[in-house]
């Protein structure tokens, strides 16, 4: 069994490769709704217990749960997002219980998407997209600090710009 | 490349806002019937007092009426027609429309990538015909103009098809070397009905299967016949569904040929409306074939391409044999043109098979489930009740994705798939064993690459 796990590691982060992660201060944003839920959740279940209506109760602490579940499950998430760049292609790796690579060669990116949402320029992070001519292409990498991610645009449509003159 | 527009402009077929709003006219007098129906009653007051009326007054206002209302339409008809016009000037084609908003197009003929002739049902009744221009991709979408005669349609197509300097032009007459098309194929109606009769089969099947269990249940529960009946009332939609697809898809596909021409394979069909279309080879992005289960059992298959940028369009986009090149034949014809269109031959591709362990993830496929590369493109083969062979070359990947689930994990299998360019419809290897899948996705990232610098060198 362990050698089947060490295959699926080395098809999802080929050890050959050098990977990258994203900011850890993804997390604290992603960390916001479930943390809301569970305030409130736990509001309401408190106050439904004093009140002793024990369904709305009930419901509400199956809810707090779900969100402390969400919550614990998030960093597990987002240490598994992470891209390495290689000589001429770029790899994206996601997902925790299903499992996701997506490779897209530098000569078919179209553009390059580089994109920070108020709360994300806020804590100075900013999600890199390519975008290819295929509409299921899935290469999205969020939560890069704001110069990281500059800087590997800049890379990209070097590369990008490398690849089109060649051909 | 632009060149001046043109002072005067050539006009449409007379008939033209006619045909392309006969619907909306329909819509709009049979909304006005439903929503007025109370009002048209006291017309029928109006009819009385008229009678009482002396007969010159009765018919002034009736005719009255209907001259102010057919007038109001006809002249609105004939203001659309006079407004509504094209040009053709150097290499470029200018078209203009709109009553209340003015609409100017500019085409660039050099960027023409073909000159489709379309004749929907009433425009054929009447003899007419409209043209649908395809573009290079980037360059706008398709644009459609309409109607014509049918023979100047086709001698508006090929002035359009000589300024596009695409095709070498014959000196005598300034039109372009006629096309000759070489007849590849010709499907007979019969067969095209057979064939969707025996897809449909299946469905029905299943319909039937429901209604004999919803009945038995219904009873059983002591339920009495009025239950039952109502237990079928969920099906009708379902049988609606089947039969309203098949039968539109039946009137897109009867009267079938596939020919050949300088341009690409050219494809006629159509029992009300005709369409003809074309295929040139460079934009194809993938090639299927697909054997529901029910034409497996007398050798039948079907065969659809992948055209970059040709599903885009509106209406068509709905019709389901858009991308149809064969709709139905036998095998081995179907794996000839397969051949002819992709350059795969399938007897020569070394497939994989899955390992017996995907039995427990995908029973009734696994057997069926393989991949092959060849030089130039990779072959998958996927489905069970109706299974498919899909083909994309190296050149036309856009990007490749490995995905695995748990119960994947747990078997060591992951799936394999290649994004191809907006108008393909997915190609994908599914349960591969994860150290095949490794090498699978680099060996397809790779090749992508090499092939793709390899047609611009």
């Amino acid at each position: 069994m362990s050698s089947r796990a060490d295959d699926a590691r080395r098809l999802f982060v080929d050890p050959d490769c050098v990977w990258h992660g994203v900011s850890p201060r993804l997390l604290t944003l992603r960390r916001i709704a479930p943390s809301v839920l569970m305030v409130v959740a736990a509001a309401l279940a408190g106050l439904f217990v004093v009140l002793s209506v024990w369904p709305v109760a009930v419901v509400a602490a199956v809810v707090f749960a779900a969100a402390l579940g969400w919550w614990l499950w998030l960093p597990l998430n987002i240490a598994a997002w992470r891209y390495a760049e290689r000589e001429e292609d770029l790899l994206v790796s996601r997902g925790r219980l299903i499992r996701r690579l997506t490779i897209v060669p530098y000569g078919r990116m179209q553009v390059i998407d580089v994109e920070a949402g108020p709360l994300e320029a806020r804590v100075g992070i900013a999600s890199v997209e390519l975008v290819t001519a295929s509409a299921s292409t899935d290469a999205k990498i969020p939560g890069l600090p704001l110069d990281v991610a500059q800087d590997l645009r800049n890379r990209l449509t070097a590369k990008g710009e490398a690849e089109a003159a060649g051909l | 490349m632009t060149d001046p527009e043109p002072r005067s402009l050539q006009r449409l077929h007379v008939l033209t806002p006619w045909l392309q709003s006969w619907r909306y006219l329909l819509a709009v007098i049979g909304g006005a019937i439903a929503v007025f129906r109370d009002d048209l009653r006291r017309i029928g007051d109006a009819w009385e007092f008229l009678q009482d009326q002396p007969l010159l007054l009765s018919l002034l206002i009736g005719v009255g009426t209907l001259v102010l209302v057919s007038g109001v339409i006809v002249s609105w008809a004939y203001v659309s027609w006079r407004m509504t016009g094209y040009a053709v000037q150097g290499h470029t084609l200018f078209v203009r429309s709109g009553v209340l908003v003015r609409q100017r197009r500019q085409v660039r003929l050099d960027r023409l990538q073909g000159v489709d002739i379309q004749q929907p049902m009433m425009a054929r009744i009447f003899g007419l015909a409209s043209l649908k221009l395809e573009l290079a991709a980037g360059s706008g979408a398709t644009t459609t103009l309409g109607y014509l005669t049918l023979d100047d349609a086709h001698l508006l197509r090929a002035d359009l098809i000589a300024r596009s300097g695409r095709r070498s032009i014959d000196q005598s007459t300034g039109l372009p070397v006629e096309e000759a098309e070489r007849p590849i194929l010709t499907v007979p109606t019969a067969r095209v009905l057979q064939a969707r009769l025996l897809e449909a089969a299946l469905s029905v099947g299943v319909l039937a299967l429901y209604v004999v269990i919803a009945v038995v249940v219904v009873l059983l529960a002591g339920g009495g016949p009025g239950a039952a009946v109502a237990a079928l009332f969920p099906a009708l939609p379902w049988l609606l569904a089947i039969g309203s697809q098949g039968v539109s898809r039946f009137l897109q596909e009867a009267n079938f040929s596939l020919g050949e021409s300088v341009d690409g394979l050219r494809i006629h069909s159509g029992l009300l409306a005709l369409n003809h279309r074309t295929v040139p080879p460079r934009r194809v992005q993938g090639v299927h074939i697909s054997e529901p289960l029910t034409w497996r059992m007398v050798g039948w298959a079907r065969l659809t391409v992948d055209v970059a940028g040709s599903v885009a369009s509106g209406r068509e986009a709905m019709l389901p044999a858009a991308n149809t090149l064969v709709p139905v034949a036998s095998t081995a014809e179907v794996t000839g043109l397969f051949t002819g269109v992709s350059g795969v031959r399938l007897d020569q591709v070394a497939f994989v098979p899955v390992p017996r362990r995907t039995r427990w993830l995908d029973p009734f496929a696994a057997s069926w489930l393989a991949v092959g590369l060849t030089d130039a493109a990779a072959v998958t083969r996927t489905g069970w009740l109706t299974r498919r062979t899909a083909v994309v070359p190296y050149a036309r990947i856009q990007s490749v994705r490995a995905t695995q689930g748990p119960i994947q994990r747990r078997l060591g299998l992951a799936s394999v798939h290649i994004d191809g360019a907006v108008g393909s419809s997915g190609w994908s290897a599914p349960h591969r064993p994860v150290e095949d899948a490794h090498a699978l996705v680099h060996a397809l990232a790779g090749r992508a690459l090499t092939a793709r610098r390899a047609e611009h060198p």
